[in-house]
């Protein structure tokens, strides 16, 4: 059983099934990439239990009765401030790191609110771009932040 | 120039929503029922198959079937260059660590894998060779292509093919001028030589590729590439079908910056998926990723300068030595000549002789990545101007004004320059570095300043074209065969198509649709690649935008009682130009979406830039380029004496690309183009020996993370210069450029703050610490 | 990736009772971030996994009579965001902030990262300097192993077969003590070149009365520098031994030329890290 963006699955599968395998292959959840496929990229990083995990180093057995979100549960009722910010900010080239940037960036904020942008380099070191140079990911972290604190 | 609606604004990138929300689809992200296959690759640098063995595997529940090089289309198959490469080696020689001998084809990927471990290879090993220098003897008693000459060369463009030294694939030669006499008038000569490591585009997605054969026969994939029509085309020559009879499909892709230069991973799916009459995946490991997805190839770099003691260039002698691995026809031939692309109109040199030589070695086959040996041939190149201005006593800075083309001048390929500013470029970059002025130090941290140059072009080699259909609402939809791999290409063309039709910025998700991504819908395009789409694209993006507005002009006019010349259109509406308030709506030219006699509007156009090829013995190529776009990067480093850690504190970057379409697209290009130049210039190369490359992961090749790289106020860049006449727009090429003169930046700061000249790249912490104790004995 | 049997005992000792039956056909998995990938490469083929990961009971961080004691299953993040180890033994909490990335803290276990015995674990050195021991159990009983005595060889650990990690225990220090650790790497989150952990106790005149040195990523296994540390015990705090302790750490040291560097580039490295976390430690010690 499995308790996904709110909703409760019940999944039958093999043994060796990683989270991040079930989730795409299994419940259709594509917006979980697969980047190395051995936990050195974060691509794949979703959120349990609101913390920031690899998928794809978890075997999907193991998060049973915990509580996963993946992009798709984040947009859900419209956009989240980061992913606003993500977009204005310019932050996404390709877009197959961006769905497990911004579930990393919300664990970092959800703890967080007011990082200095060491802070935030920092809490998303395990998450690699290659498109941006990661000025412009920053930046939308950094404005998202702002924009959440005001909001509260 | 007239106020531009669009053009030159902000335009939110068209798929940014998408991307964002994880709707956007990747190759993987398809999930028809499928097979799964895993390819067996031969463990010997150089050997010949004495036989296959595969009844072990297929005796595992779950594999259903097995490609045996047999199976493959013996056609060789080439990029550009040379065809030397084969699907599987039916010939039954191997040439690299890798290369792929069989591909298993079963219900899951474990059982595939499983599959792997059971097939057992007999192998003659052959001797091997692994250094460029030694592979590059003429009597060098290994010969990896014993046929070569017998290849076919397949296209005019660059370098050409060597025939008489064995394991030389491409020469290409400067002579220009008069070197001995050159040399000789020089009062101060300054001879180096150069390394660069080889190592990986790094791209997010790993290769994979879903093949089937279409129930009418039809051979299709859907790839994870950049090059769709460039793989379209070697499909079709590969299995003897005309283009009809193949379908490439390319979604979202996440990331290029070049690689996958033969379509081997397409031709082994497809060749899995006619063995088994299904549907087959061949995804890519990330170690398979790494090695064998062409990655870029080391380089040494033999430059000898001569200079006046005023400080004016008189002479160059430069020999490039390219280790492309196995084969040439993945793109490590064109290296000949690309790796003076990113240079060659920077300076006034009258006498240059430049040799270039691309050598095969039993390393794994390499191919294009960013600039294609630009940036290490700028590398080579900038850090040696740097050298001289030292060796003069004359401020880096200064040494650049002096020798820099300016307009009407020659580049080094007898092209004269037009449209050019590199000396703002220089006067910016330094201005935003606060170039000049020293930052504090503290303890065993040094720090230096060092800038560079870089120039580039797009490519004309290859024209391009497009199709603009109009809706009777006023949407708009634009066919091209360039590939978006994140570069932003989408927004690009969606912005100029609103340009063309005044179609407002907040409108344009709404009325006008980008489709690419397959040949069945597209027109022909080379790829995007070699800097080329914005300008080849965008161009034949407007001619075919305009021929829309032609037809639709015509078709107005007699309503108008004018000549379609005195028509406009914007928001869905037909006007004369001199009675903007009367305007028609397009729906009223329609009749059930169909527009009269010429049914739909369909805009359609080709464009080609008129160019010269370059001469590959002189180098002499009068219209290389339609344009040149220039780039300076400034960067601060700082230097832990005790470790030799080099720290990128600061970079300060200024460009001239005409008119950016989209002004923060291009800020991330560069910013991109840092990120990865940090790690080229301190982190990232193969580890390589004896024809293995022993770090093919994300472990121990180190891609820079968020911690590596200057963000906020630490990276600065900045747009010079004008809009050039030709261009989409005015706008310039861009893409590649910003990794061209990076690590050569780095390295000039690295000398400023530590006065040690580093000249193999990387700079890693072990070879700069070496540099300073070596410095250190000297000294003492 | 292989293909195994995943087994999900409720409890330690049904683990343990798994553990015996299957023996070397069956791997623990808690957190994974370092078993994962090994499986994925096909580098081990288990027949079994054993997943204890949600075993009740095991996640916690307390303060015992004597020092602190952290069950099995705590994860590296806990450790690293914990006030109670940021109080007790600060250099703890630091260096988790360098075991990976964020992400793998967050789901691996400190005693996962043990176990797996890497010459490049973060924390394995500075709980042996620390004086950590760890509490295994199996079906035939309990058993206390001193942390130092915990790694045999590379990539291999003092447990049996049958044995799994229940308990770490880090001793409270005496007074003055202070510890510091710092690692040469190339990236922010990679494995160390070299890295040295450094307790000091020093007594009421600024004697050295208790060292620990403890090198990484030179040897096998972690290394204790003890001619490094017999050299300042009972010296009082000067600033001109500090190169000679850095010198002699080194010699405790027997790198190989690998990917991570030459032998003599991570000699090098070991003197300049000693250097920095004896001095960081000293200080500590003094404020402490």
């Amino acid at each position: 059983m499995l308790r996904v963006n709110g909703e409760d699955y019940e999944i039958f599968t093999d043994s060796w099934k990683t989270l991040e395998r079930v989730l795409r292959d299994d419940l259709g959840l594509t917006g979980v990439k697969e980047g190395c496929n051995t936990g050195n990229c974060g691509v794949c990083t979703v959120l349990i239990d609101g913390k920031a995990v690899k998928s794809c180093l978890v075997l999907a057995s193991q998060v049973q009765g915990k509580d996963i979100l993946t992009i798709e549960g984040l947009s859900k009722h419209g956009l989240h401030p980061l992913q606003q910010a993500f977009i204005d900010y310019f932050a996404i080239q390709c877009g197959f790191c961006t769905p497990g940037m911004v579930l990393a960036a919300k664990a970092l904020l959800d703890e967080n609110p007011n990082p200095t942008e060491e802070e935030v380099k920092l809490g998303l070191s395990g998450n690699l771009c290659r498109c941006t140079g990661y000025v412009k990911i920053v930046e939308a972290i950094l404005a998202a932040a702002e924009m959440m604190r005001k909001e509260v | 120039m007239k106020e531009l609606l669009v053009v030159g604004k902000d335009a939110i990138r068209v798929d940014a929503l998408e991307k964002v929300t994880g709707r956007a689809k990747y190759v993987a992200d398809f999930n028809e029922p499928r097979l799964y296959a895993k390819v067996l690759r031969s463990p010997h640098a150089h050997a010949r198959i004495i036989q296959i063995d595969t009844s072990r595997a297929e005796k595992l529940l779950g594999v259903r079937g097995i490609v045996r090089p047999e199976d493959a289309p013996s056609t060789r198959m080439g990029f550009v260059v040379c065809a030397d490469r084969q699907v599987l080696p039916i010939s039954g020689i191997v040439r690299y660590i890798g290369e792929p001998v069989a591909v298993v084809v079963a219900d899951s990927p474990e059982i595939a894998e499983e599959a792997l471990e059971l097939i057992e290879v007999k192998y003659e090993v052959l001797p091997a060779v692994f250094d460029s220098e030694e592979a590059m003897q003429k009597d060098c008693p290994v010969v990896l292509h014993p046929g070569k000459n017998t290849y076919g060369l397949a296209t005019k463009f660059g370098p050409k093919l060597e025939r008489d030294i064995p394991n030389v694939c491409t020469v290409f030669r400067i002579r220009k001028g008069d070197i001995e006499k050159a040399f000789r008038e020089a009062d101060v000569i300054v001879e180096n030589r150069y390394s660069f490591d080889g190592g990986s585009q790094g791209r997010a997605e790993r290769y994979v590729v879903d093949g089937w054969v279409e129930s009418d026969g039809t051979l299709t994939v859907r790839t994870a590439r950049h090059r769709m029509w460039g793989c379209h085309g070697w499909l079709c020559s590969v299995f003897g079908l005309p283009p009809s009879k193949v379908r490439v499909m390319k979604p979202y892709v996440g990331g290029s910056f070049g690689g996958k230069g033969s379509p081997m991973v397409e031709a082994l799916a497809l060749l899995a998926a006619m063995k088994t009459g299904r549907r087959v995946r061949l995804e890519y490991t990330k170690e398979e990723e790494f090695f064998d997805t062409s990655p870029r190839p080391s380089i040494i770099v033999y430059i000898k300068d001569g200079v006046k003691r005023d400080g004016t260039l008189v002479a160059r002698q430069t020999r490039f030595i390219i280790n492309i691995g196995a084969y040439g026809s993945d793109g490590g031939a064109i290296s000949t000549i690309s790796c003076l692309t990113g240079i060659l109109s920077c300076y006034n040199i009258p006498n240059w002789y430049s040799d270039s030589f691309t050598v095969y070695t039993n390393n794994p086959p390499t191919g294009t990545m960013r600039g294609v040996e630009a940036p290490q041939g700028n590398w080579a190149i900038e850090s040696n101007i740097d050298c001289i201005a030292h060796q003069l006593g004359m401020d880096p800075l200064e040494f650049r004004m002096r020798n820099l083309v300016k307009e009407g001048d020659t580049s080094a390929f007898g092209q004269v320059l037009h449209h050019i500013f590199p000396r703002e470029c220089l006067e910016k970059a330094t201005e935003l570095l606060e170039w000049g002025k020293k930052s504090e130090e503290k303890d065993k941290w040094k720090k230096g300043k060092g800038l560079a140059i870089g120039n580039y072009r797009p490519n004309p080699a290859w024209p391009s074209a497009a199709v603009v259909k109009v809706f009777q609402d006023g949407a708009i939809e634009v066919r091209i065969g360039t590939d978006e791999v994140g570069q932003g290409l989408l927004t690009v063309i969606a912005q100029i198509v609103a340009e063309q039709f005044k179609v407002p910025m907040d409108k344009i998700l709404d009325k006008i649709k980008v489709v690419h991504g397959d040949t069945l819908y597209t027109p022909w395009d080379f790829a995007s690649a070699a800097s080329r789409s914005t300008w080849m694209t965008g161009n034949a993006v407007i001619r075919a935008c305009q021929d829309a507005k032609q037809k639709i002009f015509a078709l107005a006019a007699s309503k108008f009682e004018a000549s379609p010349n005195d028509l406009e259109m914007t928001g869905g509406k037909v006007y004369h130009k001199d009675l903007p308030e009367r305007a028609i709506r397009l729906s009223d030219l329609f009749r059930f979406g169909v527009a009269n006699e010429i049914g739909e509007i369909l805009g359609t156009a080709g464009y080609e830039a008129e160019h010269t090829d370059a001469d590959p013995d002189t180098g002499y190529s009068p219209q290389g380029a339609p344009s040149w776009s220039y780039l300076v990067y400034g960067a601060e480093v700082g230097v832990n004496t005790e470790t030799g850690e080099v720290k990128v504190l600061k970079v300060s970057w200024a460009v001239d690309i005409g008119q950016p379409i989209n002004w923060k697209m291009c800020e991330g290009q560069v910013e991109g183009s840092i990120g990865m130049g940090i790690g080229s210039a301190l982190y990232e190369r193969f580890e390589v020996s004896n024809g293995k490359i022993l770090n093919p992961n994300l472990v121990t090749y180190r891609i820079p993370t968020f911690m590596e790289c200057p963000t906020g106020q630490n990276v600065k860049g900045a747009s010079v210069g004008f809009p050039h006449p030709d261009g989409p727009y005015g706008a310039k090429a861009l893409g590649e450029m910003g990794l061209v003169p990076f690590s050569a930046a780095i390295g000039n700061a690295v000398y400023d703050a530590i006065r040690v000249r580093m000249t193999d790249a990387p700079l890693t912490r072990e070879r700069v610490f070496k540099a300073l104790q070596e410095a250190k004995k000297l000294s003492s | 990736m292989v293909r195994f049997e995943l087994l999900e005992p409720k409890n330690l000792s049904e683990a343990c009772s798994l553990l015996a039956e299957h023996k070397e056909k069956a791997k623990i998995v808690a957190g994974g971030q370092g078993l994962l990938p090994l499986l994925k490469h096909r580098q081990l083929k288990p027949k079994y996994l054993i997943n204890i990961k949600n075993l009740p009971g095991l996640e916690y961080i307390d303060d015992g009579r004597s020092g602190l004691r952290i069950g099995a299953l705590t994860t590296n993040r806990a450790i690293e965001i914990s006030s109670l180890i940021k109080q007790r033994h600060p250099m703890l909490a630091e260096l988790e902030r360098m075991v990976g990335d964020v992400q793998t803290r967050n789901w691996g276990t400190l005693a996962g990262n043990l176990c797996a015995a890497s010459p490049t674990s973060d924390p394995a050195p500075a709980l042996i300097a620390l004086g950590a021991t760890l509490r295994s159990v199996s079906m035939r009983g309990e058993r206390e192993v001193p942390l130092e005595d915990f790694f045999v060889e590379y990539l291999k650990t003092a447990l049996e077969p049958d044995e799994i990690v229940a308990e770490i225990q880090i001793p409270d220090p005496p007074p003055y003590t202070g510890g510091a650790y710092h690692k040469e790497r190339v990236r922010m989150t990679d494995s160390p070149i070299a890295s040295v952990a450094a307790v000091i106790s020093l007594d009421g005149s600024d004697t050295v009365a208790m060292a620990r040195i403890v090198l990484q990523a030179v040897c096998p296994t972690p290394v204790r520098a003890r001619e490094a540390e017999s050299f300042i015990v009972g010296k009082k705090v000067d600033d001109k031994f500090i190169d000679e302790v850095a010198v002699l750490a080194e010699k405790a040291a027997c790198p190989i030329s690998d990917i991570y560097g030459s032998a003599e580039y991570k000699r090098e490295m070991v003197r300049v890290v000693t250097k920095q976390v004896v001095t960081e430690a000293i200080k500590r010690a003094r404020a402490a």
